[in-house]
């Protein structure tokens, strides 16, 4: 195959990224990234979910028949999320509450059904595996930069602990909703410039 | 048709296998989710009953011990929680509202005579977090601590914005900016909390 591991690994961080490229997974990037913990928390889910069912997919992609292949790649990314729901409420339950239900929603995530179709459905295990890892990377480097932003002018916080100084009023956009619509498009605006001017 | 069936069976298989891994990992984990989830349930009632004096977050042997010698569990219609303080008892209860997106679940404290809220923490709810899921915030849960309960049936402890809630017997507390539903929610949970379930706590423990 032409493509070498690291090649995949930084376009799904860069030049390919899901979120800032693909424009896929913006209903989480909106929801969960007004702290940096939770953030982080659905990012290496998402991580974890993305690598592993691409993994799965691509181990049993000469198997599965044509026509349920869509049903099969929800059952299996389904298992997953249901997986990660599990093991978060017994080993971190404080994060467990705090993600609340979003983290059954990493089910509608469609960066994990995009790679799946896009990449693991023509490609090894390995490579998919590596596929799947990046394009979470990829996913919640954009997203920890949102949430930086909104934390820190919403809360006054960085993880929870206080950095502005005593005085400073939250912006309570920040917290809501819109604030992520304008630094996501914020974001997506200043890095595809280059893109797009080196086409 | 062959082409079919096999398609049939490929899917009915995996999802038998999955099923099966799910379940192994769902029987093997629940002991460790029921035991936190007790634990969690516990450490809130000390919280309620402020019985951990001093440590904000007592240890998980010093929730089982405070539990097992201060706590007294009394079962009927609901559940109450017993515990005395200096002579008098005070009781906690689980109470269930509509909140914004969901049910919240919350677990309030009162006194014997159900005249003051002692405390009130929020056992589930799914409140939009940075706003409504502010109400699991210390500022938001202690201001109802030692607060007067008002005899207006519909505003037993009113959420209110822009007024001096800074005493304890106006039974007003603030509400929480950017949070106008939940903020309804809880003052309805708390009319809920006196008119309907407190009755049902007396019947309990008498």
């Amino acid at each position: 195959m032409a493509e070498s591991k690291k090649t995949i690994f930084l376009a799904n961080i860069w030049k390919n990224n899901p979120v800032i490229v693909q424009i896929l997974g913006i209903c989480s990037a909106l929801a969960v990234t007004n702290n940096l913990t939770n953030t982080l928390i659905m990012g290496i889910g998402l991580i974890f979910t993305t690598a592993f069912s691409s993994l799965t997919i691509s181990a049993l992609r000469r198997h599965i028949p044509k026509n349920v292949r869509m049903m099969v790649q929800v059952l299996i990314i389904a298992t997953y999320v249901i997986i990660l729901d599990i093991v978060l409420k017994a080993y971190l339950p404080s994060i467990s509450k705090a993600l609340g239900p979003y983290v059954g929603l990493i089910i509608t995530n469609c960066i994990i059904m995009g790679r799946a179709e896009a990449f693991a459905q023509s490609h090894g295990p390995v490579l998919s595996f590596i596929d799947g890892i990046s394009a979470g990377i990829g996913y919640s480097l954009i997203l920890l930069a949102v949430a930086f932003i909104r934390e820190l002018l919403g809360f006054g916080t960085l993880f929870g602990l206080r950095v502005m100084p005593e005085g400073f009023t939250p912006w309570v956009i920040m917290i809501m909703a819109p604030s992520a619509f304008f630094i996501l498009g914020a974001i997506i605006w200043i890095a595809r410039t280059p893109i797009v001017k080196k086409k | 048709m062959n082409e079919k069936l096999y398609s049939v069976l490929f899917a009915f298989i995996l999802t038998t296998v999955f099923v099966l891994c799910l379940a192994g990992i769902n029987a093997l984990a629940s002991g460790t989710i029921e035991r936190n989830e007790r634990l969690e349930f516990q450490r809130s009632l000390i919280y309620v009953f402020e019985l951990s004096d001093g440590a904000d977050f007592p240890s998980n042997e010093e929730v089982q011990e405070l539990y097992s010698s201060r706590i007294k569990e009394v079962e009927g219609e609901q559940t109450v929680y017993v515990v005395e303080k200096d002579g008098t008892r005070e009781f906690a209860f689980t109470v269930q509202s509509a909140g914004l997106w969901g049910t919240i679940t919350a677990l309030v404290a009162v006194d014997e005579s159900g005249s003051r809220i002692t405390g009130i923490d929020f056992v589930s709810h799914s409140e939009t977090p940075g706003l409504g899921g502010r109400i699991d915030e210390e500022s938001f849960k202690e201001q109802f601590r030692g607060e007067l309960v008002s005899s207006d049936s519909s505003a037993r402890v009113a959420v209110v914005s822009g007024q001096d809630t800074a005493s304890r017997d106006d039974s007003k507390v603030d509400a929480i900016t950017g949070a106008t539903r939940t903020s309804e929610s809880i003052q309805a949970l708390l009319n809920k909390a006196v008119n309907t379930v407190f009755p049902l706590v007396l019947e309990v423990v008498d």
